[in-house]
């Protein structure tokens, strides 16, 4: 898909740069002062050409981000001892002022212990939860980080600060750097897929579309988000009454007169719009192939889990990233909403383990096998984690955690990362990160790094600032890369 | 014609011919060289500042350090500036090796003729106070072409870079221009047709285009056409945006906008109203609705967020915003530190800040979101009287189909209660063939259709029943608890206390065809008792368990344990399978407490709609069974409506009608509570004014040193007499002295006009910014503008009137070669050629097709998108309706806008979460897609087919009328060839494919969908086919490149 306008200004001066920002000036010609973006020569795959940086681990990224918060206490970052503080006032020195959210704000804060119990697992004995028997099984492929800390501590600031590295909606998400930076080797897919799970309960933390936004990057590097309907991408299916063989004969007079009309013109956009209503009727046939899971055999349902069968759920969505890895898709990003856990904990949490954990096993087993997973960062985690206070009545079922950002758990898996290894850790409370600091902008900048990108040269010209993915921050975490 | 103008001269010209006079000038040469390589450390911000050097004051740079000076004016040779540039001692050179920041040598050598000269330091160009510019003198050939004098700037720059400008567009397409830049409409046939006859681009009075260009800046649709552009930079949403992202009702501050266009409010006070309408003398209502505009921030209602971090971040934006659509500088960056190029501190960042800080607002969003102020909008009446009128003509077309459907009834009635004998119960046992669990229970069916769950009673449970029912459709699902002795208490459960808990109740539909499943969805859920939620941890409403949500869920807690438990479950739509599918049914006990588990239970199935689904009493066939009326006459009236209701929801061609009439009624009652007093979001100051404080790294409470409001010293200061509050910031803005409005404004009006600004960085006039392409053409028009009463008609007036503007955007077999020397048009030696934005093609084809509603004004309507946008992005919250009769044909610019769910039809819009005055055009699939396939253009294609076949009933004529409407010109004969084979392809098709042209045509408003299509009768096949295929041919001409382009 999004043609190459290799042969026409307007890839160097519209689609490149967007038309305002370039100050192109061909054989150094008619030059504004050249303080806009500058276009830049691009690869095969649409990457840009003095990319990569370095040495490439991995090619792809999936991306699993868990909406809402998920309890690092309750998943991964088991404290034997916490029960003995079960009840008491979480000591100052250990709280150290940190902000709450006016939920929590002014009342007493105490200790919750984990309501998960934990085991270890694999030669590595990596901690997990018994809430996530499948991930558990799976851990010795797996690269912990309990050490994330980030800086917000509202759902939608922390996760456009995740996503983009500013807390503030309009710059571009890591997908769309990723897009931006490296093209894809697929033409007839978008290089950056978004994958939402169809939820049956509306869930309090929208989705904003933000989040995969492309900023102030050119709209073809957003992410694509696939929706769950019998239309997976807007306005794809022709209308009712209008078969496939008539629109390919519309399509065919539309190219017809454009031509003429260029010929008239001699404005080289007008061959770029045929190509891209011809790249729309590719895309017609490229993405239901895609999506239409029938081909895939009965032991992958197995594999994944019964909820895999349901077209839109998270299970099948990772039967999907698979498909778009398999495909050449450069950034898969499935979205899982409703880890925002504030009350009734034991059963909430417990559910969205249920929709998840199989199925994120079985993606990791699945690109394994397939020798997909040592070129494919899998990367698993929310905005945030949560705090080990109890909200509400700490010792009765319907209590909850408060969102935390003060440490929080990753994992990260395949391209470039050790298997089997556990970075940082946390306080005996879970509260402070005790050692191996990764923050937000870290994270960020270790995931470019894997796609071979130095996330201090990858930098986009706007409103008179070079702007990047990690801000003026961002050290990539070479301590995790294999 | 211009005799020159058709006979061009090759002109080949050297890279060297086009740079700018040898003289080197600071703020246009040097300071932008500078600003990139070194001020990020050696600039304004003094928090990054190394080596205690500013290069962007004089003083600093000059000043004798030690023994040596960083710059020394005349004498390169002993700057150590020039010396560290050309320095390759890691350790010594600038900018360092490690920065990745490189020289050219052509910019050393600019530093070094500047330092030669003198190292005159000199203001950046666009804070210098506006003057006149004098008016070049062209040569004689520039004298031909010109018309006004802004050709005289331009002339003079084309004729230094040795171009000549492009000839002049046809009438044709000058009137196809004009009527797209000024209304953001394409013209009527009839008008193009009346400009070219009277158009001679000879006549010195130039009187048929002073006029053409007077009705249009007249039209109504012009204030609509700016509207637009105004709510993208005003970031105008009907919604709050964030998590709640609640509607607001600030709709009428859009027509005010709409208003103060049309009646060419002058700038400055359009700038005045909006900042500060509150605080005029005795303010108008108008006037204090104009101040929405700074209200049009995103709000955030998000739980556990501190209101007042959000007060600070609303605050901000408007500094923000007022610097990038007033100021066109960046002044966001001054929030977290000193600007790091233009000489705007952190401090006067927070004393702008200031003008901002005492609105009587607390954070809140939604109904908290105040100042408000109580408003009754004007503009509604004709909405309401069009909405009622579609009522009255849909309920005209329900009332007669419903006298049809009555009499099928009375027929089914009499059927039914001949064969009553016959009828089964409503309610069918369902007997699954297969009976799981997922943690263990084992279940059994016995021959009474009881199911029983063994004794285990696991923590959690779901049973899980596949089976085939002995139904042709299901529309509803029953469950029976009864109490039974195994389990606690002789009661539902083995409980503790014997009562039951069902969290969620999931349907699917399996196949042995395929591996995937279908998700089945119900409309409610009721049952005969429910336990006391606030009891029991939420536990009890059976309208839960439809909400995949294991925290609450539908219980038995404090019922009678003797009597069985019934719910009911109602499908959102009849299911009918196939030979190959099966049911899937899934009851979940998830609960906090644990192991209430149903002990045993039935389930029954049935194909009956209406009252049998919605109610626990008996189903209105089995009343019918019970009373057993010999004849239709003998059923009681009530039994009778009850009987009638079920009987239409399966009548096709009754809710055919029905909907949309439905449809029609709601939305007469939404524009009805519209015209009532709304509450818009206004500005109006606190009685006690809260002190502003620097604030640290932009951290909202991280206060630093206090500050009183103020105007950044760079910028001048507030004008005499002026209060020291946002009027008078208002007033600086529009001030004489001000060196940034005028020029900012003239080139908002540039681009909207020419396609690209002067300054093509329009948001940023700063030094990162570009220079403007004809710096003394932008100030010409700054001054008209300021000593013009800020008259915006007046100056877009005089710009469609410059040759400069009427030129041909072809450059097909140009011996200028211009798309390779000028990709950019810089020297504007030709017209600008680019795809409109969405907005405008949308509203293009409605008016093509004659669809569109030309009121000016009116609350938000909702045109088509694909079904389940919205609920998409936010989970199922909201759902989107698409407006109905002619609301669905108003302007784009007065659709909803739903802020975390933006139009979808709209691309490269912009976002409207902060300001953004200019969004980069691309050329995606997705576009095409949504061009081939939006019910907007398939629907308007359509109509305008229809139209074609009314005016004429010859082909060619035909796609001539396709053309005119559409392209604003006739076709040409190669392309009318195309067109017609292509129109013929399409015809064959379709006349041997019926159902499908009838399938085509049926897309859109009832009102707009031709009757024929309905009928299958005899007789009507030509036209249903020669329609679709000329509906498809249509479409086809509606998404060629010229039609949605402006040329």
């Amino acid at each position: 898909m999004f043609d190459h306008l290799s042969t026409t200004r307007r890839y160097f001066l519209g689609q490149c740069t967007g038309i305002s920002l370039g100050a192109m000036a061909a054989g150094g010609l008619l030059q504004g002062h050249a303080l806009g973006q500058q276009p830049k020569a691009r690869n095969e795959h649409g990457g840009l050409a003095d990319l990569p940086h370095h040495d490439v681990k991995a090619k792809r990224v999936i991306y699993l981000t868990q909406s809402g918060g998920p309890s690092q206490i309750e998943l991964y970052d088991h404290k034997p001892d916490m029960h003995k503080w079960a009840g008491k006032d979480l000591p100052e020195e250990i709280r150290q002022g940190q902000r709450l959210t006016t939920m929590t704000a002014g009342k007493a804060q105490l200790v919750m212990p984990s309501h998960a119990k934990f085991r270890q697992w694999g030669e590595s004995g990596a901690t997990v939860s018994e809430w996530l028997p499948h991930i558990g099984a799976v851990a010795d492929d797996l690269c912990f980080v309990k050490s994330m800390h980030s800086e917000y501590i509202n759902h939608a600031p922390a996760m456009t600060f995740m996503m983009t590295g500013s807390q503030i909606p309009g710059r571009p998400s890591v997908g769309a750097w990723a897009s931006y930076g490296l093209g894809s080797p697929n033409r007839d897919l978008p290089d950056y897929v978004v994958l939402v799970s169809k939820m049956q309960r509306p869930s309090d933390q929208p989705l904003y579309n933000y989040y995969w936004g492309n900023g102030f990057l050119p709209s073809r590097y957003q992410g694509v988000k696939f929706r769950n309907a019998s239309e997976p991408v807007l306005y794809l299916e022709d209308p009712d009454g209008l078969p496939r063989e008539m629109r390919r004969k519309l399509l065919d007079g539309i190219g017809q007169l454009n031509k003429l009309k260029s010929r008239k013109s001699g404005d080289p956009e007008i061959e770029a719009r045929t190509r891209q209503f011809e790249m729309a009727y590719r895309m017609q046939a490229s993405v239901p192939e895609l999506t239409d899971l029938s081909d895939e055999p009965e032991e992958v349902f197995e594999l994944y889990g019964p909820d895999s069968r349901r077209p839109g759920s998270y299970a099948a969505n990772c039967i999907l990233a698979r498909r778009l890895a398999e495909r050449g898709v450069r950034f898969t990003q499935l979205f899982h909403p409703d880890w925002d856990h504030h009350s009734r904990l034991s059963t909430w949490c417990v559910a969205r383990c249920r929709d998840t954990d199989q199925a994120t096993a079985a993606l990791i087993t699945d690109l394994k096998r397939r020798g997909l997973l040592e070129d494919t960062l899998v990367v698993w985690g929310g905005e945030f984690g949560r705090g080990v206070a109890g909200q509400g009545n700490w010792n009765t079922p319907s209590a909850g955690r408060d969102h935390h950002p003060r440490c929080f758990t990753y994992w990260m898996a395949g391209g470039g990362v050790k298997a089997g290894y556990t970075h940082g850790a946390t306080d005996d409370f879970s509260y402070n990160v005790a050692e191996g600091h990764v923050h937000v902008h870290d994270l960020q900048a270790t995931i470019l790094h894997l796609l071979g990108i130095d996330h201090e040269q990858l930098t986009y010209r706007y409103q008179g600032r070079d702007f990047r993915l990690t801000d003026v921050h961002g050290k990539v975490v070479h301590d995790i890369v294999s | 014609m211009r005799s020159f103008a058709l006979t061009f001269v090759a002109i080949l010209i050297t890279a060297t011919s086009l740079k700018a006079a040898p003289a080197v000038s600071f703020s246009k040469d040097v300071l932008p060289i500078l600003a990139e390589n070194c001020f990020q450390c050696h600039g304004p911000d003094e928090h990054t500042r190394e080596a205690d050097l500013r290069l962007d004051v004089a003083e600093d740079a000059t000043r004798l350090r030690d023994e040596y000076r960083v710059i020394t004016p005349g004498n390169p040779a002993q700057s150590e500036l020039i010396q560290r540039i050309l320095s390759d001692d890691e350790a010594l050179m600038m900018p360092p090796a490690d920065f990745d920041k490189h020289l050219s040598e052509a910019d050393i050598n600019t530093i070094k003729n500047w330092i030669a000269n003198g190292a005159a330091y000199e203001q950046h160009w666009s804070f210098k106070r506006i003057e006149r510019p004098e008016l070049p003198v062209v040569n004689k050939r520039m004298q031909r072409w010109r018309r006004n004098q802004i050709d005289d700037f331009v002339g003079q720059r084309l004729q230094q870079s040795r171009f000549l400008p492009s000839q002049e567009a046809t009438a044709t397409t000058l009137a196809r221009r004009l009527s797209i830049d000024i209304t953001g409409l394409p013209p009527t046939p009839e008008s193009v047709r009346e400009f070219v006859n009277r158009y001679d681009p000879a006549d010195p009075l130039n009187t048929a285009y002073s006029e053409y260009v007077d009705s249009l800046l007249a039209s109504p649709h012009y204030g609509e056409r700016m509207a637009m552009f105004w709510l993208d930079a005003a970031r105008y949403s009907d919604t709050d945006g964030y998590q709640s992202d609640s509607t607001r009702n600030n709709w009428p501050w859009k027509d005010w906008v709409i208003n103060s266009f049309n009646s060419n409010m002058p700038y400055d006070q359009f700038t005045i109203e909006q900042f500060a309408g509150d605080l005029l003398p005795d303010p108008t209502p108008e006037q204090q609705l104009a101040t929405c505009f700074h209200r049009n921030h995103m709000a955030n209602g998000e739980g556990g967020r501190h209101p007042e971090e959000s007060r600070i971040e609303y605050v901000i934006d408007r500094v923000n915003t007022t610097g990038t659509v007033w100021l066109g500088v960046t002044i966001g960056c001054s929030q977290c530190h000193s600007h790091k190029y233009d000489p705007i501190s952190h401090e006067s960042y927070y004393q702008m800040f200031s003008f901002f800080n005492s609105i009587d607002e607390d954070g809140k969003a939604g109904g908290g979101a105040k100042p408000f102020l109580s408003y009754k909008p004007t503009t509604v009446e004709p909405h309401i009287a069009s909405a009622q009128a579609l009522v009255d003509n849909r309920l005209e077309v329900e009332r007669a189909e419903f006298a049809l459907a009555q009499t099928r009834f009375n027929s089914w009635l009499n059927t039914t209660i001949e064969q009553l004998s016959e009828q089964a119960s409503t309610w069918r046992p369902f007997a699954p063939g297969k009976l799981t669990s997922a943690f263990g229970s084992v279940l059994t069916l016995d021959d009474q259709q009881l199911i029983t769950a063994d004794g285990k009673n696991p923590h959690h449970e779901d049973y899980q029943l596949t089976g085939k029912p002995n139904l042709s459709r299901i529309t509803g699902i029953r469950i029976e608890v009864p109490p039974n002795a195994d389990n606690t208490n002789g009661a539902f459960s083995q409980s503790e206390s014997g009562h039951f808990i069902l969290t969620d109740v999931k349907l699917r539909v399996v196949s042995t065809a395929t591996s995937t499943v279908r998700d089945i969805k119900f409309a409610q859920a009721i049952a005969d008792y429910q336990a006391d939620r606030g009891k029991y941890n939420g536990y009890g409403l059976v309208a839960h368990i439809l909400d995949d949500d294991p925290r609450n869920g539908w219980a038995s807690f404090d019922s009678d344990i003797k009597t069985t438990r019934t719910a009911v479950l109602a499908l959102a739509e009849p299911l009918v399978l196939t030979p190959e599918e099966s049911i899937y049914l899934e009851l979940q006990q998830r609960s906090l407490q644990g192991s209430h588990n149903l002990g045993s239970f039935r389930i029954y199935l049935t194909d009956q709609v209406g009252t049998a689904v919605r109610s626990l009493d008996k189903a209105p066939l089995e009343k019918l069974v019970a009373a057993n009326p010999a004849t239709s006459e003998e059923v009681e009236d009530g039994l009778r409506a009850e009987l009638l209701e079920q009987y239409l929801i399966d009548d096709i061609a009754y809710q055919r009608v029905k909907l949309p009439l439905n449809e029609a009624q709601r939305q007469l009652s939404e524009f009805k509570s519209a015209a009532a007093d709304k509450r818009v979001m206004v500005l109006s100051e606190r009685s006690d004014a809260r002190q502003s404080y620097v604030l640290e790294r932009g951290v909202w409470d991280a206060k630093g040193a206090a500050v009183s409001s103020g105007v950044p010293p760079v910028l001048g200061t507030l004008p005499e007499n002026a209060p020291n509050n946002r009027l008078g910031l208002a007033q600086w803005l529009t001030n004489r002295e001000n060196p940034l409005t005028a020029r900012v404004t003239a080139n908002h009006v540039w681009r909207l006009i020419m396609g690209r600004g002067l300054v093509r960085t329009a948001e940023d006039f700063g030094i990162q910014g570009e220079l403007p392409t004809h710096p003394d053409l932008l100030d010409w028009l700054a001054i008209e503008l300021l000593e013009n009463n800020w008259d915006l008609k007046a100056l877009i007036h005089t710009i469609v009137s410059s040759a400069t503007y009427r030129q041909s955007s072809d450059v097909a077999n140009d011996k200028r070669n211009l798309l390779e020397q000028d990709p950019e048009n810089r020297l504007l030696a030709r017209a600008e050629r680019f795809r409109m934005p969405a907005w405008m093609i949308r509203d293009s084809v409605l008016q093509a097709s004659e669809l569109l509603d030309a009121t000016i004004g009116g609350p938000p309507v909702r045109p088509y998108q694909p079904a389940g946008v919205w609920a998409d992005i936010t989970m199922g919250r909201f759902q989107y309706a698409p407006s109905q009769g002619e609301a669905q044909f108003r302007r784009t610019v007065y659709a909803f806008w739903r802020r975390s769910a933006a139009p979808a039809f709209l691309f490269d819009n912009a976002k409207r979460r902060v300001c953004q005055v200019q969004t980069p055009t691309t050329n995606t699939p997705l576009q095409a897609l949504t061009l081939m396939n939006d019910l907007t253009y398939l629907e308007a294609s359509r109509v305008l087919a229809q139209n074609a076949t009314m005016a004429t009933d010859q082909k060619p004529e035909q796609i001539a009328y396709i053309f005119e409407h559409l392209l604003s010109r006739q076709p040409e004969a190669e392309e009318l060839e195309i067109v017609l084979k292509q129109l013929k392809e399409l015809e064959n098709f379709y006349q041997s494919n019926l159902e499908q042209a009838r399938r085509y045509l049926r897309h859109g408003q009832p009102e707009t969908i031709p009757s024929f299509t309905n009928s299958s009768a005899a007789g009507n096949e030509q036209p249903v086919w020669s329609l679709a295929a000329l509906s498809s041919i249509t479409s086809m001409v509606m998404n060629l490149d010229e039609t949605i382009t402006r040329e």
